[in-house]
């Protein structure tokens, strides 16, 4: 539909009109709806659990405190430590087509770019245009650093992954998203000749696919390489925050800096208990999740909280521009990070 | 224990899904989004349907979270971007069936191109489309009006004739 300048408000108008409903909703969509409202109220009552749990035995003032105004300025307050939050994430999608892996050239190695950002690891982006799935486990060889040969590395079974990050198998993703996997190596028996390999390779079908030259496989006898899985991004609440710290700051230094919440729609936000958070300086935290001591227990429509909160920059880290990375977790397990937009608050860290 | 649906929400998801989805396609540009912006809103919205109901307006209810979620989704994804030591690898587009309508609209900021879909394809007023974005209506008639100058502009250059070129969406 020909959309012209002179007649444009008309023209819209009726393209936007025109355009047909473009994803087939499935054969029930009800169904679907009701599977996501029962994943979502288990994940919930889950999270809740968690938070009433955490929250026992500290500052809340009783039945009588239900709602309050919120703060009309900045409160000083202290936060304590506190266990990390079950966090709400995305859903498990379900499996679509296999993804196509013709124009997919290597494997990359991604770096976390925030203390709750995805992890560093091998990832696989396909060049696919819809949502896929890459299922099943890739085989894995190398040239052996002592003969030179380009062989098989033995596969190993080392068990589950760790569980400090949340996965999802197979991986189900839309264009340009990671898919993720991770290699670990098997320490050889007493008695066994260690390996080392170069030059990794994964084969997945009669793709071959190179990984990085930086990643290599030293002193092992096998490897396990785990299913394809995607790294489900956490679930935000309707929330903005911003942080305001010092623009320079010292190694091993003590300071305050200020966060304020906006709930900039016109619902109320409940704050069933109060917000925990991280501070973190770009990737690396600076202390353990800590819950704020606040007194609201909700956030009015179009209305602010702010806090003036402790911080400490680590004596450890280099020297140099940095960002001040903020996350609140909330009772119900939705997130606000402050500052999103420009990834962070910029400072300089001195020594 | 499955939540089951009640049967006035049942009905208004099966007569009312297909036209969610089109709106959340104008929104988002991309069929993939839509759906899960679709999909959440009703998420959102089954738990407390009868109270959401009695207020008389749930289509409205639905648009208004598919609109804030697709704007702070737009946030979530760029900070959930990762940081690699190899350079993102460039990928064509999902759809659009209409390519001029949707590559038109792709040259917009979100907020503004939000006020478009809100005017022009659900016909809103300025005082409603205020409230769903929770802004002042004179942001929204700034919005609108830097929206179609820009359009305009698009149009008369030539450089929306130009296919989309791989890695550029």
């Amino acid at each position: 539909m020909r959309i012209d300048p002179q007649t444009i408000e008309s023209d819209l108008r009726a393209a936007m009109h025109a355009v047909p409903s473009p994803v087939t909703a499935g054969p029930d969509p009800v169904a679907r709806v009701e599977a996501g409202i029962t994943g979502r109220r288990r994940r919930r009552l889950l999270a809740v659990t968690a938070a009433a749990t955490l929250v026992a035995g500290t500052a809340v003032v009783g039945a009588g405190a239900i709602k309050q105004d919120p703060a009309p300025s900045t409160t000083a307050v202290s936060a304590e430590p506190v266990a990390a939050p079950q966090l709400l994430r995305r859903s498990p999608r379900p499996e679509r087509q296999p993804c196509r892996l013709d124009n997919v050239g290597s494997v990359e190695w991604l770096v976390q770019s925030a203390p709750w950002g995805l992890s560093t690891g091998l990832a696989l982006r396909p060049n696919n245009s819809e949502r896929c799935t890459l299922s099943g486990r890739p085989q894995l060889s190398g040239v052996n650093s002592a003969t030179g040969a380009s062989e098989p590395i033995a596969v190993a079974d080392l068990g589950p992954l760790d569980n400090s990050i949340t996965r999802q198998f197979p991986a189900t993703i839309d264009p340009a998203e990671p898919a993720r996997l991770q290699i670990r190596g098997d320490k050889c028996p007493v008695g066994q000749k260690p390996r080392s390999y170069r030059a990794l390779m994964l084969t997945v079908g009669t793709k071959k696919l190179p990984l990085p030259s930086s990643r290599r496989l030293t002193g092992i006898c096998g490897a396990d390489v785990s299913p394809w899985f995607v790294e489900p991004p956490m679930l935000y609440a309707a929330l903005n925050a911003k942080l305001r710290a010092p623009a320079v700051l010292r190694l091993g230094q003590d300071f305050t800096y200020t966060v304020r919440i906006d709930n900039v729609f016109e619902r109320d936000y409940p704050l069933s208990s109060c917000p925990v958070f991280r501070l973190g300086v770009a990737d690396v935290d600076t202390g353990p999740w800590q819950r704020i001591n606040c007194t609201q227990t909700s956030i009015a429509g179009h209305d602010s909280i702010e806090f003036t909160l402790p911080g400490h920059i680590p004596p450890d880290i280099g020297p140099g521009p940095h960002k001040l990375t903020w996350m609140a977790a909330m009772s119900t397990g939705e997130v606000a990070v402050a500052d999103l937009g420009t990834d962070g608050t910029a400072v300089t860290i001195t020594r | 224990m499955r939540w089951a649906a009640p049967d006035h929400f049942a009905e208004f998801v099966r007569s009312r899904h297909a036209a969610l989805l089109r709106y959340a396609y104008l929104l988002s540009g991309d069929a993939h989004l839509a759906q899960d912006l679709v999909q959440d809103a009703l998420e959102r919205t089954g738990i407390a349907w009868r109270r959401i109901e009695r207020q008389g307006d749930p289509e409205g209810y639905l648009r208004r979270i598919i609109t804030n979620r697709y704007l702070n989704r737009v946030r979530s994804l760029r900070r959930e971007r990762l940081v690699g030591d190899t350079p993102d690898v460039g990928v064509t587009g999902v759809e659009p069936t209409d390519d001029s309508l949707f590559r038109l609209l792709d040259c917009l900021p979100r907020q503004q191109r939000a006020v478009m879909v809100m005017r022009y394809y659900l016909d809103q007023s300025e005082a409603q489309i205020a409230e769903t974005l929770g802004c002042s209506t004179g942001t929204v008639k700034s919005n609108a009006s830097r929206a179609l100058t820009r359009l305009r502009r698009e149009l008369t250059s030539d450089a929306h004739l130009r296919p989309v070129e791989e890695g550029t969406r």
